[in-house]
Parts: structure tokens; C-alpha cells; sequence
């Protein structure tokens, strides 16, 4: 099935979860927050929540504020 | 040494870390404004992989206190989800909540900055609620359980200065016991002078240091403002007064018995 990574389409196994996802794309242990589906998505729930088909994944990271 | 949210401080000038020429420029006015809490921010992380952590990396080495921001978000349910993000990635409960509402002015949008604030205190945040300086807002932010509240001076952006001082004063007047902080607007060491000298409990700015032809020396500059207002505010300011007054007793200075005219 596909989902939306980044903006980029991605095809992955029927059963993957969003830390497989993370580990496959090289973001394990970085100091990130994802977003599924536009909803926050704890880093404690990553392992048990699983993604289907057209899911939409976003990647938020630190940057300059004010 | 001041409290913020339970946390000692010995500056009261917070600073913000976007638009500076270099990370390491940042890192110097960081270190030149002796300043202990810095602003951060988030973004979508796109085509550069790892391009937040040179940024993370640096900042973590300043060893200042954290405070995230909420830029970007129109909608109290955004900020919330931002404030939850940030709260994850930085480690800390505290955060600059930052509603806007108007294109031409970012001014903030006092109804969803007032249901954010209460969603985020009810889950356990320390809410830096970035207002305007209405007075009613800022008691339905007391209410909602802010005890920190950070006022615009002027627009974002602007270095307009204070350009209600009056509005400003009142806030200062009947929230006493609130920690208030004036946020945006600042353009000049004199303007955070000023607002410290009305009483604020600290400045947070960014701009005017970011943009300065020398950033490291203004942000020197700024922190010798904010300490030179708060020792000034302690001190008690003289009464201003319409008639002059001379400075130098007259009675047995030379010529001291003429009549003025």
C-alpha cells in the first residue's frame, strides 16, 4: 500500500507501524514529532499505531523562533 | 537573581534565535546578552533530512532555557497540537503561545489565544500567551489560568517600541502580582529600557538584535538596557513636574539676592 511521507509517496508492507516507518527512513532517535493524518502523534504510541492505506506522515523538527 | 515559572533566573532579557546571519553569530549574541531562556521553533521537515539538528545542536550547547513557540498557527486547535510537538521534542512543559490572527499587523486573536491557553493549562503547560496589551484579554488569560502573560509592545517585526505606554501601565497596575513580560515590537535598547522601567518583570525580543548591523555588540547593549531599567524601577523615579525646579540651592550663590524677571 502507499502512504504520503514528507510529501513523498512511499509503498510499504500491509502492517507497518509508524516506528517501522521512522526506522525504514532513517529517523529513529532524533529530536522529532510526527504528525499522522495532521494529528500528533506521541512518541510512546509509535510502536502499537498502525498505518493504512493514503496515510498522510509528517516529520516536525526544531528550527530558529522567536 | 528573579522567578520564572519556578525557575531562578539572573537575566531578564529573553531572546529570541531566528534571522541571524550564522549559527555561530546567534550562538555569540546568545552569550553577549547573558540571556538564560531563548525562543525555538518548529517546521515541517522536508526535502534537507537532519537539517533541524545543526540548529538543536547549537542551541543545546548555550545551555539556556527553552521556550517554543506556537508561530504560525491561526486556530486553537493548532497551537495545541504545535504546543504537544514541542513540548516532546524540547522537554519542557513551557510555551510561547502565539495565535494570529491579521495578515498585515500578526496581531493575535484574543478568542483562540483564550481557548488555547485554557486547553493547554488544563494539560499540564506553562502558557507564555503572546497578547496585545487589552486589559480585559489579558484577565480572561489570568482567569484561564496564565500567571505569566507577555504583551506586545508593537507588531512583530515592527521596532516600533512601546507605542502604548499607557496601556501598558495599566496592565501593570492591575495585575500585580502577574509576571508580565513585554514580547514584540522592540527596536531599540531604550524601548526594552522603558518597559522595564514601567515595572515589567523582563523583555523578550528578537528582531532587534537579529538585524543589527552587529548583533553581538546589540545584544550587549540590550542587556545592559533591561538591567539599567529594572535597577531604575527599584530606585523609585522622581515625580515629573510642569514647573522647574534648580538643582542648585540659590540662597548664597553670587548675585543670589537680583530679582528674576
Amino acid at each position: 500500500m502507499n502512504i504520503l511521507f514528507n510529501d513523498h509517496v512511499i509503498a510499504i508492507n500491509e502492517i507497518f507501524s509508524l516506528q517501522d516507518i521512522l526506522l525504514q527512513q532513517g529517523y529513529l532517535n532524533q529530536a522529532i514529532a510526527v504528525s499522522l493524518n495532521r494529528q500528533f502523534i506521541a512518541k510512546q504510541n509509535h510502536a502499537t499505531t498502525y498505518l493504512q492505506e493514503n496515510d498522510q506522515i509528517e516529520i516536525i523538527s526544531p528550527m530558529q523562533g522567536g | 537573581m528573579w522567578n520564572l515559572a519556578g525557575i531562578h533566573l539572573s537575566s531578564r532579557l529573553l531572546l529570541g534565535t531566528a534571522q541571524y546571519p550564522s549559527l555561530q553569530i546567534l550562538g555569540d549574541a546568545v552569550t553577549a546578552a547573558a540571556t538564560n531562556v531563548i525562543t525555538v521553533s518548529l517546521r515541517r521537515q522536508l526535502a534537507q533530512k537532519n537539517s533541524g539538528d545543526m540548529f538543536f545542536s547549537t542551541i543545546r550547547k548555550l545551555n539556556c532555557h527553552l521556550l517554543p513557540n506556537t508561530a504560525g498557527c491561526r486556530r486553537a486547535e493548532e497551537a495545541i497540537t504545535v504546543a504537544e510537538m514541542a513540548r516532546e521534542i524540547f522537554s519542557t512543559n513551557w510555551i510561547k503561545l502565539e495565535v494570529i490572527a491579521d495578515e498585515y499587523n500578526l496581531q493575535p486573536d484574543p478568542f483562540e489565544l483564550v481557548k488555547a491557553a485554557k486547553q493547554l493549562n488544563a494539560r499540564g503547560f506553562t502558557v507564555f500567551p503572546y497578547c496585545t496589551d487589552d486589559l480585559i484579554l489579558c484577565q480572561r488569560l489570568r482567569d484561564s489560568g496564565c500567571e505569566i502573560l507577555m504583551p506586545w509592545a508593537s507588531p512583530i517585526g515592527s521596532g516600533k517600541g512601546i507605542i502604548n505606554p499607557y496601556a501598558l501601565e495599566v496592565l501593570r497596575t492591575r495585575l500585580p502580582d502577574c509576571t508580565l513580560i513585554v514580547d514584540a515590537g522592540i527596536g531599540k535598547p531604550s524601548h526594552a529600557l522603558q518597559a522595564m522601567e514601567l515595572g515589567y518583570d523582563a523583555v523578550l525580543l528578537n528582531t532587534a538584535v537579529a538585524a543589527a548591523r552587529d548583533p553581538v555588540n546589540m545584544a550587549r547593549a540590550f542587556n545592559y538596557a533591561v538591567q539599567a531599567g529594572r535597577l531604575a524601577y527599584q530606585a523609585g523615579m522622581m515625580a515629573e513636574r510642569n514647573m522647574a525646579q534648580p538643582s542648585t540651592p540659590l540662597i548664597d550663590t553670587p548675585f543670589w539676592q537680583q530679582e528674576m524677571r
